[in-house]
This record gives structure tokens, C-alpha cells and sequence, in this order.
């Protein structure tokens, strides 16, 4: 092959990238091994591992820089670039292009967990070495993610985000071996419209900000069972934890709320596998902050403690593999492609599934013998992958590897129990301890639920099974989550009148009894107030108040109002608030653009739904209580803003929405747009608009000849015409061809609005020719001329028409009632987790310096 | 007993009707085929969406009817009605997934739900001009 020379390219940015991603994925193995040395061998080493880690932080935010700079310098030589970006795209969703594409985000990944590490280094002394040692093992694999070294045909490490365009392109296309092949990249291929979006600017970084602090509680439980300290770890793991638990708790909210600003599914929540990825490790670290917190203050629930800390980030990695191997295809809305890594992500979930048990065994003999079996393992994967294609030998690898996994979690789970005999406390339901076990469990129950669905594909790909998700996925999940919530409100509520040790137990009951009737009374109100009747809903409403208000008053009657140690109670008046947002927004919301221009009674499905509704420019149609308008439209940048004026029947009130719309390779990327109040919103959006293409396709009648004087009328089907003047001064723009031009002045009064056309009639020295005039909002296409017949010279008009071609949106647009209660519930349980962070973290500080 | 006990058995009890209840509630991926010999009965369909038949949807007459036609992994095609909008980028995609159930007076599939699946929505199989 002959080597080209290339031109224009400018191969430095590239060359400095790689160089970083080199340095730092060294760099995390030197780390690592240093913080290994530390905790095994001696302490001197751990000088090194720090200093590495700096290293480490400081390539991985080059690689970040790099890659800013060729996307902000539009050097399409490089494929992100390309393939994310484009020449129009302001600074800020340049940021964004790092989490549209899988290199970016496992660098954005990367970048928090070594922004942890370096807070860990500076805030946590004793514990730093094992954790550390975690933590960088980590990065390895991160890093190793955007290496993009390849290894035959078959085999790929990573993934590298600085690849040339013209090498990732060379199978497909010809001009990247022209030497000058730059000349017709003048574009990149843009960024996703659906991610032009300023939730999408900060959305995906606190989300993995959330999934890489879920790495915390990991490492330190994995940490304690390596270095046999089994309970100190939990005073400096427990503020990270809390932390941990509300990021990943606003990266969800804002991606729900990202979804109700943006994106037009309507609503903020659709149990989508993608969704629900991320939900189920939240819900799990949520479970293992309560039980944290009984080991903490018991010594019981030990071996509940280390799995639920363990479990959330294998849970976050299994999520990764979800959403980034292509399983999930036919049952997510969110359609990701296979990048070809899926077989590296697995071979690391297993990693870091098996390094508890690494830490766990402290027998030589033990050790040695897994070690052997895990390596051999993990050689006989990979030797017969290479070698053998063939079906069979794939099926038998797929068996071993599950049966090896169960061992590893069986084999697990028993050294727990032995390292941890279970000393049979009998656990009172007058300690506190035993509310927030049963709490936990709950919360893991939820998730279970939630997790199982949401593997359908895998346990198809497993048992070669084809279920498919429920079809009715909001009725099937809440048929569950329902009963669930109710428990875990009414856990809430009272779990904090226990306490762990001598509680007066005729005191908590009347404490419990007097909110309980406060709370039968309130929502007997709220019930006529929302209008919701329904057993199930009420219960779930009086278990959310009862949540609020038992925790408002534990906080003000027990804790006197002292707000640094209320971190529990704000959280659970959060959740009661977000629970009756969640029951009310859901359960009352209306779609009110129903349409009622078609006669239904002969479609036989009952469920037939007709959400949508037509609006001509400039008719008014009533939706509920508004008599609504679309009165224009207008393009602003790459949108076409529509303008919705609503006006309330009952009232003088009135507001305009603009639901606006992105029209892109035939694609309408419909963005909503919602009027707030205080008590519901009016969610508003174009599903559709008509299709001009198609308008235009439309044939035209017979044309009909008219014999016309000026001042003269035409009836036609689809309004007036009125013959105003002939003009004979139409300027000629191809002055070689005619020699003179006539043009009929023509005024057409269509049914709603006023238009002019101008057919014009051209003599040549030997012949003549007409230019058509066509109006499509009117339906009328109009051919004048002009002939001479026994020497009167008389015009003539050949008028065709069809259907006019009306402007038009469908709309649907539906009220959500009191979603505020949800915002503003999900930020008081946010500030709670905050609350209560600091004052763990201060917990912790104290020990230290006592 | 033990509180401990009986909480353990109570949980597994729970684990076993989730596992049972969320079989029962689930759907199945089938073809044209089975779903027609189970009137009313919901299934996931995934399919080829056939570009030679016309896609029918006409807002001005009904916003809310959209039909055309798909052929399942064992070729048997069928008029599929959709009480919605047409997708917006229905055009870009070839492979699709129908949710619902078939309406045994016009032997349509009326489906509840679609999901698409595009060459390139995130991240897909680029070309170059």
C-alpha cells in the first residue's frame, strides 16, 4: 500500500491526546500498584501513589482539554469531532458533545472519579491506601476504554476519541485516500437536536457525577474487608454515600425533568430501561444509607451492610453495559448502537464483581485457588472466542460463565457469613434499628421489581426466551411501586419515634397516634380538593402525609427545630411531598387536546385514542376551558416556533405558547413548551405539521377558460377572482426572450384571507409563451393570454383549482396538576441528603481528632 | 420465631409473587401469526416497514390515524393502525417494534405504542458523500 501524503491535517492535538491517554492510564496503574504496596507491604509507598494519582488527574483533564480544543477548532480530521460537532454549534453544547458519544462519556466518567480520588487523597488519612487502590483500579479500566488499540481484526481495547476521521473511514468511502480528502469535510455531522438543550448541558454531568460517587461506598466496603477493619470504615464512607445518593438522585430528577422540558413523550417518567438503569442503583443506595447507618449505631445487619454498599456499583456498571451494548434495542425508546466494546464492559463488570471475594479471603491456600481459577477463567474465555466461532462452543462458554458467576456470588456470600457468625440479637420492634432493616428491604424489593423488568433482554439473550416488557408499562409498574411507596411512607413516617436504645414506647405511640389523625384529617381534605376518590390513591395520599407531617413534627417537637441534625426528617418530608406530586400529577393529569372532528363510533377498539388535535391558522378550537388559537409561526435559528394563544372561557385569562419544533432531515424534533402555575402546568406540543411535500403533490383540476374584461369577476370553487388592470410595464428579467410583457393584475378573495397574483403573458418576435401564477393557500393555478379574433384583441384566463393547501399544527397538549409539589418535594429530600452529609461528615471529623 | 425469621420469609414470599406477577404481566416478542390466532391478547412485534404499500396519514381528515404496513421476521405482512400522530423520523426507520393487539372485525394489528429503531439516532453506522 502506498503511503499518501496527507494535506491540511493538523495531527498535533491528536498526537497530544494520545499521549495523555497513555500517561494516564500508566500513570493509574503505577497509582494503583503503589496504594496496593501501601496497604500490603509498607507505607512508604503510599508517597508514590499519590503523587501518580496527581499525575493521573492532570492527563485525564488534558485528555479533556485536547479533545475541547479540536471540537472547538472544528478539526474534522478527528472522527468526534466529525461525527458530534459542527461548525454552528455555540461553546456550550460543544460540552455536550462529550456525552453524546460513548468516548466522551467514559472520559466525562473518568474526569469524577479522578476529582473523587483527589478529595479522598485531601479529606480521608487512614483510609486513603485500600480505597485509593480501588479507585484506580478503576481508572485503569476507564482508561484502557479509550486506548483504541487493536489486536488482529477481532479484538479491540477501547476506543480512542482523538481516531482520525480518514482511518475510521477507509473501508467506506474512496476520497480518504486522496491526499487532500479535508477539501470535503467543510461540516461535521452535528450534534443529536435532542441534546441542544440546556438540561442536556448539565444534566449527564451530575448523573455521572452520581454513577462515579457510587463508587465510594464500593471501595471503602471493599477496603474493610481487605484490610480487616471491618466497621471503622463506615464514619468516613457514610457523608460519601449521602452524597453519592443525591447526586444520582438530581441527575435523575433532572433527566426527568429534562424529558417533561424537552422532550415530547409527555410527562417525566416513563419506566424506560434507560430510566430505569439508573433508578435501580439509587434505589439500592438508598437502602445501604439506612442500613449503614444501623451497623453504625447497632453492629447488627453487617452482612447486609457490605452487599447493599457493594451491590450499587455493580449495579451502575451493569447499567453501563445496558445502555452501551446494544441489548436494549427493541424495548427502549432510546435507541444505542453497539460500539463494539460490549465484550470489554463484560469482562470488567466481572472484574469488579469478583474483587470483593479478592478481599474477602485472607488464606493463602484460598487466595491461590481463586486466583488460578479466575485467570484460567478468564484465558479460557478469550483462547476459545479467538479460535472458535462455532455455535455450540459459544453455547457451553455462555454456560460455564453463568454457573462460574453464580459460584463467585455463592462463594461470596458464605465467606460473609463465615467472617461474620450471626449473632442472634432478637430485634424488638421497639428499636429503631429494625424500621430501618425493614425500610431497606423495601427499598431493595422496589428495585428488584424494577431491575427484573428491565433485564427481559439480557434474560432473553441467556435463555434464548423472547418476553418482552409489559405492554402497559405505567399500570404494571405502579400495580407494584403503589403498595411499595405506601410502606415506605408509612417507614418514614414513623421509624424516627424508635430509638435505638430504651425507647418510651407509650410516648412514640401517641406521637404516632396524633399525626396519624392530623394526617386521616388532611387528607380527607386534599381528597375533595383533588377530586381523587380511588381506595388505592388515598391510601398512598394518606401514607405520604402522614410521612410530612410525622417528620415535621419530629423535627419540631423532638429535635426543637435544629435543622444540622434534620437531614433525615427534611429528606422524608421530601419524599412524602414528591409522593403526593407523583400521585396527583399522574393520577389527575388530563389530555386536553381531544379531537371531536371524527366519528369514532365505528372504530371497534375502545381504547382508540384521539389526543391530538387539528388546528387551522388562525381557527379557534376548545380544549377544555380554553378556546385556543395558532395564530403564527416564526424561524428562529434551526426552529419554527408555533404560536399558541390560549384564552380561559371562564376568565379574562390569557397566554401564548410557543411550542417550537426543529425540522431536520424530514424529522420533526418537537420541543414543548408549558405555561407554570402554582397549582397545575400546561404542557403544549406539536406532534405533527403538514407535510409540504405532499401538499405540493396534489394534482389540479381541468382548467376552465375564462373570456374576461379588467373589472370583470370569476366565480370560482374556492373564492373570488377579481380582474383588477392589465399591466404592460412588467419589467423583463430575460430580456432575450421576450419582447414585451403583459401581466394580469388578479385579486383573489378566498374564503379567509385576501391574495394577489400575477400571471404574465410574453410576445416574441415569432411566437409567445405564459407564466402561471399559483397560489397553494388558495387552491388556484391562473394562465393569462391575450388573443386576437377577428381583429378584437380579448384576454383570457385558464383557471385550474384543488383542495387550498391549509396551514395547520396538531397539537396535544395536556394539564398536570400540582407537578410543582414533585419539583419542589424532590429539592427538599436533595437539601435533607445535604443536611445530613455534613453533619456525618462532621461526625467523622470529630472521631478523628478525638 | 424470630422477628428476623419471619421477616426473611416474608421477603422471600414477596420476591416469589414479584417473580410470578411480573411473568404473568409480561408481553412476548411474536409474529403476525401468533398474534392473530390470540385476538386481544397484547404482544411486541418487531418488523420491516414495507415502502412500497402506501403509509396513510392524512391530519386534516384525522390527527389521530396513522396506518401502513409491516412484514414480521417470517414475512408475513399486515395493515398496522396507530391512534396517534405519525412518528416524527417513521421516514428514517427501517426496523420497527408494534405494541398491541389484532382487531378481529378488519384483521388490522392496532397498535398502542411503536418503537423505532433508526440507523443513526445516537450513534449509528455513518456515510459519507
Amino acid at each position: 500500500m502506498i503511503e499518501v501524503a496527507y494535506t491540511g491535517e493538523n495531527l498535533l492535538p491528536g498526537n497530544i491526546g494520545h499521549f495523555f491517554v497513555a500517561l494516564a492510564f500508566c500513570a493509574a496503574i503505577f497509582s494503583g500498584i503503589s496504594y496496593f504496596l501501601a496497604v500490603e507491604k509498607s507505607e512508604f509507598w503510599k508517597k508514590f501513589g499519590k503523587i501518580s494519582f496527581f499525575v493521573h488527574t492532570i492527563s485525564v483533564a488534558g485528555i479533556f482539554i485536547t479533545l475541547f480544543f479540536i471540537i472547538y477548532g472544528h478539526y474534522f480530521e478527528y472522527k468526534y469531532a466529525w461525527q458530534h460537532s459542527s461548525k454552528t454549534l455555540p461553546w456550550y453544547y460543544m460540552l455536550s458533545c462529550f456525552w453524546e458519544g460513548q468516548e466522551g462519556s467514559f472520559l466525562l466518567w473518568m474526569f469524577w472519579n479522578a476529582i473523587i480520588g483527589i478529595l479522598l487523597i485531601l479529606k480521608i488519612k487512614d483510609w486513603q491506601s485500600p480505597v485509593l487502590a480501588i479507585v484506580c483500579i478503576t481508572q485503569v479500566v476507564l482508561s484502557s476504554m479509550l486506548l483504541g488499540i487493536e489486536i488482529g481484526d477481532v479484538f479491540k481495547i477501547g476506543s480512542s476519541p482523538f481516531s482520525l476521521l480518514r482511518d475510521e473511514m477507509a473501508g467506506t468511502s474512496p476520497i480518504f485516500r486522496k491526499s487532500d480528502y479535508l477539501i470535503n469535510i467543510t461540516d461535521g455531522r452535528g450534534l443529536n437536536p435532542l441534546l441542544q438543550n440546556y438540561w442536556m448541558v448539565i444534566h449527564p454531568p451530575v448523573l455521572f457525577f452520581g454513577f462515579a460517587s457510587g463508587l465510594v461506598p464500593f471501595a471503602f466496603a471493599v477496603a474493610g474487608l481487605w484490610t480487616g477493619k471491618y466497621k471503622e470504615w463506615l464514619k468516613p464512607a457514610l457523608p460519601w454515600t449521602i452524597i453519592s445518593v443525591m447526586l444520582l438522585g438530581a441527575g435523575i430528577i433532572m433527566g426527568g425533568f429534562w424529558a417533561y422540558e424537552s422532550l415530547s413523550f409527555g410527562g417525566y417518567w416513563a419506566w424506560d430501561p434507560v430510566e430505569n438503569a439508573s433508578l435501580v442503583p439509587w434505589l439500592i443506595l438508598i437502602a445501604a444509607l439506612h442500613i449503614m447507618i444501623v451497623y453504625k449505631n447497632t453492629g447488627t445487619s453487617i452482612i447486609l451492610t457490605y452487599i447493599l454498599s457493594i451491590v450499587p456499583f455493580l449495579l451502575i456498571l451493569y447499567a453501563t453495559f445496558l445502555t452501551r451494548s446494544g441489548i436494549l434495542g427493541d424495548s427502549s425508546v432510546h435507541s444505542f448502537t453497539d460500539l463494539g466494546l460490549s465484550g470489554q464492559l463484560l469482562v470488567f463488570m466481572f472484574l469488579f464483581y469478583v474483587l470483593p471475594l479478592f478481599a474477602i479471603i485472607k488464606s493463602k491456600a484460598q487466595k491461590k485457588w481463586l486466583h488460578i481459577s479466575y485467570w484460567s477463567f478468564f484465558i479460557l474465555n478469550i483462547t476459545l472466542s479467538f479460535i472458535s466461532k462455532s455455535d455450540i462452543v459459544s453455547e457451553i462458554i455462555k454456560w460455564v460463565n453463568i454457573s462460574y458467576f453464580v459460584a463467585i456470588g455463592v462463594w461470596f456470600v458464605l465467606y460473609l457469613f463465615r467472617t461474620f457468625p450471626l449473632s442472634y440479637t432478637e430485634e424488638s420492634f421497639k428499636n429503631r434499628s429494625l424500621w430501618l432493616f425493614l425500610g431497606s428491604l423495601v427499598l431493595v424489593i422496589s428495585a428488584f421489581q424494577v431491575i427484573l423488568v428491565t433485564s427481559f433482554p439480557v434474560i432473553n439473550k441467556i435463555f434464548d426466551t423472547n418476553i418482552a416488557p409489559p405492554t402497559d408499562a405505567m399500570t404494571s409498574y405502579n400495580k407494584f411501586q403503589l403498595p411499595i411507596a405506601v410502606i415506605l411512607a408509612v417507614l418514614a413516617a414513623i421509624s424516627q419515634f424508635f430509638k435505638y436504645k430504651n425507647t418510651n414506647i407509650s410516648k412514640t405511640l401517641i406521637h404516632i397516634f396524633k399525626n396519624l389523625v392530623l394526617s386521616i384529617i388532611i387528607t380527607s381534605a386534599l381528597m375533595l380538593v383533588f377530586k381523587i376518590y380511588a381506595v388505592k390513591y388515598l391510601i398512598l395520599m394518606l401514607a405520604s402525609v402522614f410521612a410530612v407531617l410525622a417528620n415535621l413534627s419530629y423535627f419540631i417537637e423532638i429535635l426543637k427545630g435544629k435543622i444540622k441534625v434534620a437531614g433525615g426528617s427534611v429528606a422524608h418530608i421530601g419524599f412524602g411531598l414528591m409522593l403526593i406530586g407523583i400521585l396527583v400529577s399522574g393520577e389527575k393529569k388530563q389530555v386536553i387536546s381531544i379531537n371531536k372532528t371524527v366519528n369514532y363510533t365505528d372504530v371497534a377498539d375502545e381504547k382508540t385514542k384521539r389526543e391530538n388535535v387539528l388546528l387551522l391558522k388562525n381557527d379557534t378550537v376548545l380544549m377544555d376551558k380554553f378556546k385556543v388559537v395558532y395564530t403564527k409561526d416564526t424561524v428562529i435559528g434551526k426552529n419554527t416556533h408555533y404560536r399558541v394563544k390560549y384564552k380561559s372561557i371562564n376568565s379574562n385569562e390569557e397566554f401564548t405558547l410557543e411550542p417550537n419544533a426543529q425540522i431536520s432531515n424530514e424529522q420533526l424534533m418537537a420541543n414543548p413548551d408549558i405555561k407554570h402555575y402554582p397549582t397545575y402546568d400546561i404542557y403544549t406540543y406539536v406532534s405533527s405539521i403538514p407535510d409540504r411535500e405532499k401538499q405540493a403533490a396534489e394534482p389540479w383540476g381541468e382548467p376552465h377558460t375564462y373570456k374576461i374584461k379588467p373589472g370583470d369577476t370569476i366565480l370560482a370553487e374556492n373564492g373570488i377572482i377579481i380582474f383588477e388592470s392589465i399591466d404592460k410595464n412588467v419589467k423583463q428579467q430575460k430580456t432575450n426572450i421576450g419582447n414585451e410583457m403583459w401581466a394580469a393584475n388578479l385579486k383573489i378573495i378566498s374564503k379567509s384571507k385576501i391574495y394577489y397574483a400575477k400571471p404574465i403573458f410574453a410576445i416574441t418576435k415569432n411566437s409567445y409563451y405564459t407564466i402561471e401564477d399559483q397560489i397553494n393557500e388558495a387552491g388556484m393555478k391562473m394562465v393569462f393570454y391575450v388573443k386576437a379574433e377577428n381583429g378584437v384583441v380579448s384576454a383570457y384566463i385558464d383557471l385550474s383549482e384543488r383542495p387550498p393547501v391549509r396551514d395547520f399544527i396538531i397539537l396535544k397538549a395536556i394539564v398536570f396538576p400540582y407537578i410543582n409539589l414533585l419539583w419542589g418535594g424532590v429539592i427538599i429530600m436533595m437539601a435533607g441528603f445535604v443536611i445530613s452529609a455534613i453533619k456525618r461528615s462532621k461526625d467523622y471529623r470529630k472521631t478523628l481528632e478525638s | 420465631m424470630k422477628t428476623i425469621n419471619i421477616i426473611i420469609l416474608i421477603v422471600i414470599a414477596v420476591s416469589i409473587a414479584i417473580f410470578v406477577s411480573v411473568y404473568n404481566d409480561s408481553s412476548m416478542y411474536v409474529d403476525f401469526n401468533t398474534a392473530k390466532n390470540n385476538p386481544g391478547k397484547e404482544y411486541h412485534i418487531v418488523g420491516m416497514l414495507n415502502r412500497d404499500k402506501p403509509m396513510v396519514y392524512n391530519p386534516e381528515s384525522n390527527p389521530n390515524h396513522f396506518e401502513f404496513y409491516l412484514k414480521d421476521s417470517l414475512g408475513a405482512e399486515v395493515k398496522v393502525i396507530y391512534s396517534e400522530p405519525k412518528p416524527a423520523d417513521f421516514d428514517r426507520s427501517d426496523k420497527v417494534v408494534v405494541i398491541g393487539k389484532f382487531n378481529d372485525a378488519e384483521g388490522d394489528f392496532i397498535a398502542q405504542k411503536i418503537l423505532l429503531k433508526c440507523p443513526s439516532k445516537y450513534e449509528g453506522k455513518e456515510t459519507v458523500k
